[in-house]
C-alpha cells in the first residue's frame, strides 16, 4: 500500500489504475474466499452424504441378510405346511380306508344276522305247524279236488234234470 | 417366530406371518436402495460442484496474482519514485546549506 505521498508522486493515469488494481484486487480477494468457503461447505456437505449412504447401505446389507433369513424360515414353513398336509391328507385317506373297511364289516354283520333271523324265523313256523299222522302226500291225496267237487255236482244236476224230464214225459203219456 | 403345534391352522399363520415380515423387508429394502440412489446424485453433483469450484478458485487465484503482481509492481514504483524524489530533496539542501 502506498503511504499519501507516495501515492501524490504518482501521474493521473497511474493513479487510476492504481485504484482500479487496488479495487480488482480486493472484489478478486473477496470472491477467493468466498469460493474457499464454499469449498469447505461442499466438501462438509460431500462428507455428510457419503457418510448417508454408508449408514444407509450397512442398514441395507442387515436387512439383506434378515429378508434371507427371513426367505429361509418361510421356504421352511412351507415346506413343514406341505409335509402336514400331506400327513393330514393320508391319515384322512386311512380314516376313509377305515369307515370303508368298518361299513364292510357291518354289511357282513348285518347280512348274517338277517340269515340268523330268517333262519330262525323258518324254525319257529316249522314248530307251530300242527302234527299230522298222515304224510303231506297224503293230505294232498285225501283232500278234495275242486275239478272232481265240480263234476259231482254237475253229475247231481244232470240226475235232477233226467229225473225232471222223466217226469214230464211221465206225465205226458 | 411362533412354534409350530401340528394344527393346520397355525402353520399357515407362521407362513402369512413369516410373507408379511419378508414382504416389509422388501418394502424398506426397496425404500433404502431409492434412497441410496438419490444419496448417489447428491455425491455425484456435490463432487461435481467441489470439483468446479476449485477449477474456479485456480482461475481466480491466477487472476489475483496477475492483478496483484500488476498493483505490486505499480506500488514499488511509487514507493521508488518517493524515495528518490526524496533523496533528491535532501542532496539539493545539503548543497545549498
Amino acid at each position: 500500500m502506498l503511504t499519501t505521498n507516495e501515492y501524490n508522486q504518482l501521474s493521473t493515469t497511474e493513479k487510476n489504475t492504481y485504484k482500479t488494481l487496488q479495487s480488482q484486487v480486493s472484489v478478486l480477494a473477496g470472491n477467493i474466499e468466498a469460493l474457499k468457503l464454499k469449498i469447505i461447505s461442499l466438501k462438509s456437505s460431500l462428507s455428510e452424504a457419503k457418510k448417508q449412504k454408508l449408514d444407509k447401505e450397512t442398514l441395507r446389507n442387515q436387512l439383506l441378510l434378515e429378508k434371507d433369513r427371513l426367505q429361509n424360515e418361510y421356504n421352511n414353513a412351507i415346506l413343514k405346511k406341505q409335509t402336514q398336509m400331506m400327513e393330514e391328507l393320508k391319515l384322512l385317506q386311512d380314516v376313509e380306508a377305515l369307515k370303508k373297511l368298518q361299513e364292510a364289516k357291518l354289511a357282513e354283520e348285518a347280512k348274517k344276522l338277517e340269515e340268523a333271523r330268517l333262519a330262525e324265523e323258518k324254525l319257529k313256523a316249522q314248530e307251530t305247524m300242527p302234527v299230522l299222522d298222515t304224510t303231506p302226500a297224503q293230505i294232498i291225496q285225501s283232500s278234495p279236488k275242486p275239478v272232481e267237487e265240480k263234476k259231482s255236482n254237475a253229475g247231481l244236476i244232470l240226475g235232477a234234470t233226467a229225473l225232471g224230464i222223466a217226469a214230464y214225459l211221465y206225465t205226458q203219456e | 417366530m411362533k412354534t409350530y403345534m401340528g394344527h393346520f391352522g397355525q402353520t399357515i399363520d407362521i407362513v402369512d406371518d413369516l410373507f408379511n415380515k419378508k414382504t416389509l423387508i422388501e418394502s424398506q429394502i426397496s425404500m433404502l436402495n431409492s434412497e441410496i440412489l438419490a444419496l448417489d446424485i447428491k455425491i455425484t453433483e456435490l463432487t461435481d460442484g467441489i470439483s468446479s469450484a476449485e477449477q474456479e478458485l485456480v482461475k481466480l487465484t491466477s487472476s489475483y496474482n496477475t492483478i496483484n503482481s500488476q498493483f505490486m509492481n505499480l506500488v514499488n514504483t511509487a514507493k521508488t519514485r518517493y524515495r528518490t524524489w526524496i533523496d533528491g530533496l535532501k542532496n539539493l539542501s545539503i548543497s545549498s546549506w
